[in-house]
């Protein structure tokens, strides 16, 4: 058993003793064609490795419809949300074919990657980068439809820059995420970027930029958006505790999306060496940011397809929406 | 906080969204999937009937009993079937500061005045606010305010803002409104140095219009520890189809986008499974207006 784990593209190049760590973990799994593997809202059981047979992932928009439909194939995984976000499951997956393979419990491995074992924080990583890149390919696919309606556009802030500001440890422990991190620990988070305080409507970062800026909203809103010329297309707003601009330091292209202050906001900006060095050996802080980063990189992948699935929806509905 | 449903589109019965799908709204009153508190301060609804006396007018029904325990709404929900609705439960802190009357249940509707409002969300610092609100609120709505919610005075300043109230207006004009009224807002804050994050959202309806606001002042400003970064509470959503009722054993709109004609605007969705709900954007206006012989429904940035 494990041999499905070789095949697959995702885990290329981790080396035997992380992929002995997943051999351990993994379960062996069949489903017959037409029978579902889960359904959009299911509680998340963990990844599927697919190694034979074929699968087909559905979601659904207003009017119950399948807003789109894609394929996994051999060699291919699905559900990686349920190793990165205890949150339930956004799509539907139906075998096409009698398809098997192996499933990695979404228990079993946060249990061996809260030890700090070499296997699930190598293959955690890998799987930030197929989120991320998942997310980045739709936002792609958005901003070339160019789907939004004039009304819905704003106006671009002036960039202005961030004055200093200094973070203490209460208000990093005010973010339910850092709400147990001592004293020390806090100060460590603190000391891996730098305090700021933008002024409401303000650019902080252009779409295009280099990826090496990352924000934690600590208070104040910051807005994700497209540039649609002199105008934004708002795809998400990150409130306290969030992540800003993590998309590109994940995957290390650049900015897909413009970034501004929305309200007066307070952010640690971190440096991306600090953000490196935590998905390399995570440590303490590391496993703490990390984990708030992955439940980030899930909810922004499912904004990114929602502002997608709404923007299709809508002009369905007033392509043919008739009144009684 | 507190929760709210609207319909628009073909006539459904009450029990339909108030009762049966597994979140409905009285369901919502104990067990809110997102909002942890209780909404026991009372129920209110305007409800549009077609086929009722002067339907233009909604049926409009306020209590401050616990819905749950209501036996008059829950026989009334079983005969009822409104084309346009908007209903409230209204959730306030836990102390014996609060008012709980009559005059403080949602949707606010001044007679001859066919807008009807609901809010989720607070004014923090009202209570100084409100003296500053009152030389943009028009002398004939001042008098008509009954209660001591910040809820009741945005209604009051958005009619304001409005040439004809008394008459059904363009969505155009109600946004209009509307967006005086936040930027009102605005500046009565910064004159009072409020930045606690406060939110504004409202949901209108006339009967024919629906417009939906998601809207926070200095969003996720929180005094409160415990509420930082859990801004769900705040969101809005929305699905849209055809034929609503129970499909299998799921309560949803069916038929597709293309065909839809009844519109479901909430402040959760109706049901656990949230798969063809859609959340309304942040800082923005959901429109859902009459257009010809069909209903279209558009997202409108405020910036405010």
């Amino acid at each position: 058993m494990g041999e499905a784990l070789d095949r697959v593209e995702l885990f290329a190049g981790l080396d035997e003793a992380a992929l002995a760590d997943l051999r351990a973990l993994a379960r062996p799994f069949e489903v017959a064609a037409d029978a579902l593997l889960f359904r959009q809202g299911d509680p998340p059981s963990g990844l599927f490795l697919v190694e034979s047979g074929l699968l087909e992932i559905a979601t659904r928009m207003p009017g119950d419809e399948a807003a789109w439909v894609s394929r996994i194939a051999p060699g291919e995984v699905v559900g990686e949300f349920a190793l990165l976000d205890d949150g339930p499951r956004s799509a539907t997956v139906r075998a096409v074919e009698d398809t098997s393979g192996l499933l990695i419990p979404a228990r079993g491995f946060a249990a061996m990657l809260g030890e700090g074992r070499g296997g699930p924080v190598a293959a955690i990583d890998r799987l930030r980068g197929l989120v991320a890149t998942r997310t980045r390919a739709t936002l792609e696919r958005l901003a070339q439809t160019s789907l939004a309606e004039a009304s819905e556009l704003r106006r671009s802030p002036p960039a202005i820059d961030p004055a200093p500001h200094v973070i203490d440890a209460e208000m990093l422990r005010s973010l339910g995420t850092f709400a147990e991190l001592a004293d020390v620990d806090c100060a460590e988070l603190i000391a891996a970027g730098e305090g700021l305080s933008a002024t409401r409507n303000t650019s902080l970062v252009e779409a295009g930029a280099k990826p090496d800026t990352l924000y934690l909203v600590v208070r104040g809103a910051v807005r994700a958006a497209f540039v649609r010329g002199a105008l934004r297309e708002q795809v998400t707003i990150h409130g306290p505790g969030e992540w800003a601009g993590l998309v590109a330091m994940i995957d290390r292209c650049e900015q897909p999306l413009a970034l501004d202050a929305v309200e007066e906001s307070i952010l640690l900006r971190v440096n991306a060496a600090a953000f490196l060095r935590w998905r390399e050996h995570p440590g303490r802080i590391g496993q703490v940011v990390l984990a708030a980063v992955d439940r980030q990189l899930v909810r922004d992948q499912r904004r990114a397809n929602r502002h997608f699935g709404r923007a299709i929806a809508l002009g369905r509905f007033n392509a043919a929406g008739s009144t009684t | 906080m507190c929760r709210i449903v609207s319909y628009l589109g073909t006539p459904v019965l009450l029990e339909d969204l108030l009762y049966s799908p597994d979140s409905a709204l009285l369901n919502q009153i104990i067990h809110a999937q997102m909002l942890d508190m209780l909404n026991l301060a009372g129920f209110g609804m305007a409800a549009w009937d077609p086929v009722s006396h002067a339907p233009a007018s909604p049926f409009v029904y306020r209590t401050t009993q616990v819905g749950v325990f209501d036996r008059n709404l829950k026989l009334l929900a079983s005969k009822v079937a409104p084309h346009a609705l908007l209903a409230h439960i209204r959730g306030v802190p836990y102390n014996s500061s609060v008012q709980i009357n009559e005059q403080n249940v949602h949707p606010f509707k001044f007679d001859r005045v066919p807008l009807a409002m609901a809010h989720n969300g607070d004014l923090s610092g009202f209570r100084a606010m409100r003296f500053d609100l009152v030389e943009h609120v028009r002398p004939e709505f001042a008098q008509h305010i009954q209660g001591s919610t910040d809820s009741e005075w945005l209604y009051a300043l958005v009619l304001s803002g409005l040439d004809d109230p008394l008459r059904i207006n363009q969505p155009e004009a109600i946004l209009a409104a509307i967006r005086r009224a936040l930027g009102i807002v605005r500046e009565v804050r910064a004159r009072h140095g409020i930045t606690r994050s406060s939110s504004t959202n409202l949901i209108f309806c006339d009967g024919v219009n629906l417009i939906a606001v998601r809207y926070t002042f200095d969003f996720g400003r929180f005094e409160n520890v415990r509420l930082q970064g859990t801004m769900q509470f705040l969101s809005m959503w929305y699905t849209f189809g055809r034929d609503y009722g129970l499909h299998g054993d799921e309560w949803k709109l069916v038929g597709g986008a293309a065909d839809a004609d009844s519109i479901i605007v909430a402040s959760e969705p109706l049901t656990r499974d949230i798969a063809t709900w859609i959340e309304v954007p942040e800082y923005s206006a959901l429109v859902v207006r009459r257009d010809g012989d069909r209903r279209s429904a558009e997202i409108h940035a405020l910036e405010v």
